[in-house]
């Protein structure tokens, strides 16, 4: 092994569509107890793409949007098709999404099961193919299927973003040996979104050589969510540097780090 | 002459021949912020003006809001 001890990370970005990533965090806005603490929470991880979601705006008055006050014009949008159920949905909300954002960046999120929240194969992938024919930059929810990856790529998506562990549950990597499959198996940017719960499952990811993370839940409702924010972004930059480092071979002979010769011996 | 609409999936009544944006702005919506869709066509700022509401037409009036 070459050893080197040049630093790639400051030169380390991460291009997606039209977009440059210096940081690895992609970070979610849905779910924070207030707008002062998302914005707090963005101050301190200070992401370069946010993810948000498209709804009715509430007509009555009294309707609590946590964007209020939040400088969107800072990041890269992302805005997802969460609530869709089918392909054709998720094309109709990439479609005001894009009218509403001016940029062609989209989350393709079509949840096949109401209470897992877990994506729809099916409908995953024909929106993606969809939408990558119409010039969508394409990132895809799925699930940690290789195959499914796979296909997700071959249709066109831009970065393919296999999930953790269901939505909201921040139980950490369920299936870490399909996760790193799936980043070894794929040539576009592979982001592990959904199901993390603390920042050293991010750095794990980045370990395995992830392009990038999507958190929401693990901050949103931490006990304390611009200091998890903080550590997420921290620890997202720790496991990309040890990733481009490059980890010490594993021996499964226990080798002395101290040296063996030199030591004082006794007379008795 | 006031017509029914659907708004948001809640019916309501405006005069026929309003424009989006006359709505937008007796609603004290800013333009701005919302994205439109009209009778499933997607309207951008620029169409608000020239945009009338007739009977039966469907209106939603979508922003962006937090998400993961």
């Amino acid at each position: 092994m070459t050893v080197t001890t040049e630093s790639p990370v400051a030169a380390d970005e991460l291009r997606i569509g039209g977009a440059v990533l210096r940081n690895r965090l992609i970070h979610g806005t849905g779910k924070f107890p207030s707008d002062e603490v998302l914005r707090g929470c963005l101050e301190a991880a200070r992401p370069d793409m946010v993810t948000l979601a498209i709804r009715r705006l509430s007509l009555g008055g009294g309707g609590r949007n946590e964007l209020e006050g939040v400088d969107l014009s800072r990041f890269t949008l992302l805005p997802n098709t969460a609530g869709a159920t089918t392909a054709q949905q998720a094309v109709r909300l990439a479609h005001l999404a894009r009218a509403a954002s001016l940029s062609d960046f989209i989350k393709v999120e079509v949840i096949g099961d109401e209470r897992t929240l877990l994506p729809d194969p099916a409908g995953t992938l024909e929106a993606t193919r969809i939408l990558a024919e119409e010039g969508f930059t394409v990132m895809a929810y799925t699930s940690d299927d290789v195959v499914l990856a796979l296909r997700l790529q071959e249709a066109g998506a831009a970065a393919v973003m296999p999930g953790g562990a269901p939505i909201g549950t921040t139980l950490g990597i369920q299936n870490p040996f399909n996760v790193r499959l799936i980043v070894d198996r794929l040539d576009v940017p592979v982001v592990v979104d959904a199901g993390l719960g603390v920042p050293s499952e991010a750095a794990r990811c980045m370990e395995w050589g992830a392009a990038a993370v999507l958190v929401n839940t693990a901050i949103a409702r931490a006990r304390n969510p611009v200091e998890m924010a903080r550590a997420f972004s921290e620890a997202v930059a720790a496991g990309r540097r040890a990733h481009l480092a490059g980890r010490a071979e594993i021996s499964f002979e226990a080798v002395a780090s101290s040296p063996s010769a030199g030591l004082p011996t006794s007379s008795s | 002459m006031s017509v029914t609409i659907r708004l948001n999936g809640d019916e309501r009544q405006v005069e026929e021949g309003t424009t989006v944006a006359a709505l937008l702005e007796a609603l004290d919506i800013r333009a701005q912020r919302v994205v439109v869709e009209h009778n499933l066509r997607i309207l951008r700022a620029g169409d608000f003006e020239a945009a009338r509401i007739a009977a039966g037409d469907e209106l939603e009036v979508l922003q962006f809001v937090g998400g993961g």
